[in-house]
């Protein structure tokens, strides 16, 4: 139990470390722009007074540190500023569209790993059988097609020529299957190769020799001894997929037109909102972290091996 | 807990070795360290000692390759008409149609011109993306792996710190402060895959760090930067490749992504994002103009993967 508290104490602690970087690492890259960001902001033949009152709204008229100070005691409460264009309260408006990407990137979630699963487990249990070289095949092929050329075949398919789904919008769940294929397809692939790669590396250990000795079924060697210790370590890859989950979203609510937070922040660009395009990396960050956390966390309760070495 | 870092970061998986990188000492966790990107796009392929295909693929990477960099160079001649002529009498023309092989847009543009002339600014962003990264990546990744253990952990942290923010928010960042453009992107890109490379030069360098001839080295008093250059980069370059091979093809298909959301290439230049892009505003009158920029697309991507593979392969067999 020691142990547990000790590895959520210390991970907790570098998480918070880790997104005090990544915002300041957000602020540096704001701030290093060469010139006035206000004026960048205002366009080009802004009136002075305009300028003015954007590098007021901005902050960039105090010094840097006050402005460094101000923007993180803001984070550590929750405050993102307003933005530029409506003035509205930026964690309000993120807070209205997270639900939506997060409901998208966790059915993407969901599909990835009801392919991924049976295939890699599949390969990797007969490696250069008829399975694996399907999945050999399939997967190299998910990587290569990018998200938004997938999710716009699907839509060609099945909303343009067979219309079973809408061409767009997030109103029902039906809005939701194309889109979470689209993305979910393309991680698949990428977590057959690692499933794959487990699941073989387990079942080359002497136990699972010594199962198969003892005269237990292929079927019974693979599902009973070789699986569980092979999906331990993909605790920690889930995590890592749904940081890349929250991203691909960015691109594939476009094609989609889902109001999530994507398309959110594509409008804060056009418009050089720039309070608001911080705030979703920082959103984004957080998400991607906690989700390690937790992951981290899992892994130290499900897998005695880590106890041991720690 | 120095010598843990060497342990797993041993060049024997070089498929985990670019994601599993362990970061900061002082904290071991056991479980490789997660980023927000690259889910593990290279991890472990093939069972150890048995390389399958390894020839037949290596042969399709080349000619793949060839036929990229071709459609590159020679972009110009290859092409039957310019990227941009516009035909008022030939918009939305379906494949076959005569001196329009591929299709006409929405313009009477010729799609297979312009899926030729979008090879170039593809390779032009990813090879220029990687190399930004690679140069700056491996540097500040040498000094953390050759550095005191309070440097290495500083700078560690701030690589584990950029890679926590997923990969495309950081680029849009990034892009919103410098603009729109080619330029822009690439140098975007290259910003955000430095922690990438950083990281897994400090693995490499620490490694080599280790050794009897580096700390012969060091005894001599051969100069900091000479050591590094001799004995230390030799070491990086091998892991480096493969990463740089991966990084070229995700840093491709994240240009398109980037021009399908109109941060990159800016019309009426030909980008496979930005035809992608129109090709959703005529998915019911014109299917063919979403199929040929895709495909051009993923085949880029595909080559410079399988060329990873390939790398990572043989570095595998080689240790």
């Amino acid at each position: 139990m020691s142990y547990l508290v000790s590895l959520l104490l210390r991970r907790s602690a570098r998480t918070v470390v880790t997104l005090l970087l990544a915002a300041t690492a957000v602020f540096v890259m704001v701030r290093a722009v060469p010139g006035d960001a206000a004026a960048v902001v205002a366009g080009l033949d802004a009136p002075p007074e305009r300028v003015a009152e954007i590098r007021a709204r901005l902050g960039t008229d105090r010094p840097l540190y006050e402005q460094y100070v101000g923007w993180l005691g803001g984070l550590v409460v929750g405050d993102f500023g307003e933005s530029l264009v409506s003035g509205r309260s930026v964690r309000a408006e993120l807070a209205s569209r997270l639900p939506i990407t997060i409901t998208l990137a966790i059915a993407a979630f969901v599909v990835s790993l009801a392919i991924a699963l049976p295939l890699g487990v599949a390969s990797g249990a007969r490696p250069g059988g008829v399975v694996d070289r399907i999945g050999g095949v399939y997967s190299q092929l998910g990587i290569a097609i990018p998200s938004f050329w997938m999710g716009i075949l699907l839509l060609l398919a099945f909303s343009v020529r067979l219309r079973w789904f809408p061409l767009f919008g997030a109103e029902s769940v039906r809005h939701f299957v194309l889109p979470a294929l689209a993305l979910g397809i393309a991680r698949s692939a990428v977590l057959t190769r690692i499933v794959r790669g487990s699941v073989t590396a387990e079942m080359a250990r002497p136990y699972v020799a010594a199962a198969r000795a003892r005269g237990a079924g292929e079927l019974r060697v693979v599902v009973a001894h070789a699986l569980g210790n092979s999906l331990l370590p993909l605790i920690t890859v889930a995590a890592v997929q749904l940081g890349y989950l929250l991203g691909g979203a960015v691109i594939v609510e476009q094609v989609f037109s889902i109001p999530g937070v994507g398309r959110y922040v594509l409008t804060a660009i056009y418009q050089r909102d720039l309070p608001v395009v911080q705030a979703a990396a920082i959103v984004g960050a957080l998400c991607f972290s906690v989700a390690s956390l937790v992951a981290d966390v899992l892994a130290g309760i499900t897998n005695p091996k880590l106890r041991a070495s720690a | 807990m120095r010598e843990k870092r060497r342990s797993q970061g041993a060049r024997g998986a070089p498929g985990e070795g670019s994601r599993s990188a362990p970061a900061s000492s002082g904290v071991a966790e056991g479980a490789p360290r997660p980023t927000a990107r690259f889910g593990g796009l290279r991890a472990a392929s093939g069972r150890p000692g048995r390389i399958s295909g390894y020839r037949r693929r290596l042969w399709i990477a080349v000619g793949l390759l060839v036929l990229l960099a071709g459609a590159g160079l020679f972009g110009d001649q290859l092409a039957p008409t310019s990227p941009v002529a516009q035909d008022r009498d030939a918009r939305f023309l379906p494949p076959g149609s005569p001196g329009f092989f591929l299709g006409s847009d929405e313009f009477g543009r010729d799609v297979f011109s312009r899926v030729i002339h979008g090879v170039r600014p593809a390779l032009v962003v990813g090879l220029g993306a990687v190399g930004i990264a690679a140069l700056v990546g491996a540097t500040l990744g040498i000094i953390a792996g050759l550095s005191p253990r309070i440097v290495d952990s500083g700078l560690s942290v701030v690589f584990d710190a950029l890679l926590s923010v997923p990969t495309v928010l950081l680029a849009v960042v990034i892009i919103s402060v410098l603009g729109f453009g080619v330029t822009q992107v690439t140098v975007a890109l290259g910003i955000v895959f430095v922690p990438l490379f950083a990281r897994t030069a400090r693995v490499e360098a620490f490694a080599a760090s280790r050794e009897p001839y580096y700390e012969a080295s060091m005894l001599l008093a051969v100069s900091p930067l000479r050591r590094a250059a001799v004995h230390v980069l030799p070491n990086v370059l091998p892991s480096l490749a493969v990463l740089a091979a991966t990084s070229l093809a995700i840093c491709i298909g994240l240009e398109a992504a980037l021009s399908y959301l109109g941060l990159g290439t800016q019309p009426p230049d030909p980008s496979w994002g930005i035809m992608l892009r129109d090709a959703r505003g005529h998915l019911g009158r014109a299917p063919w103009l979403a199929v040929a920029p895709g495909a051009a697309l993923a085949l880029t991507v595909l080559t410079f993967n399988l060329l990873a593979d390939l790398l990572a392969e043989r570095l595998a067999r080689r240790d």
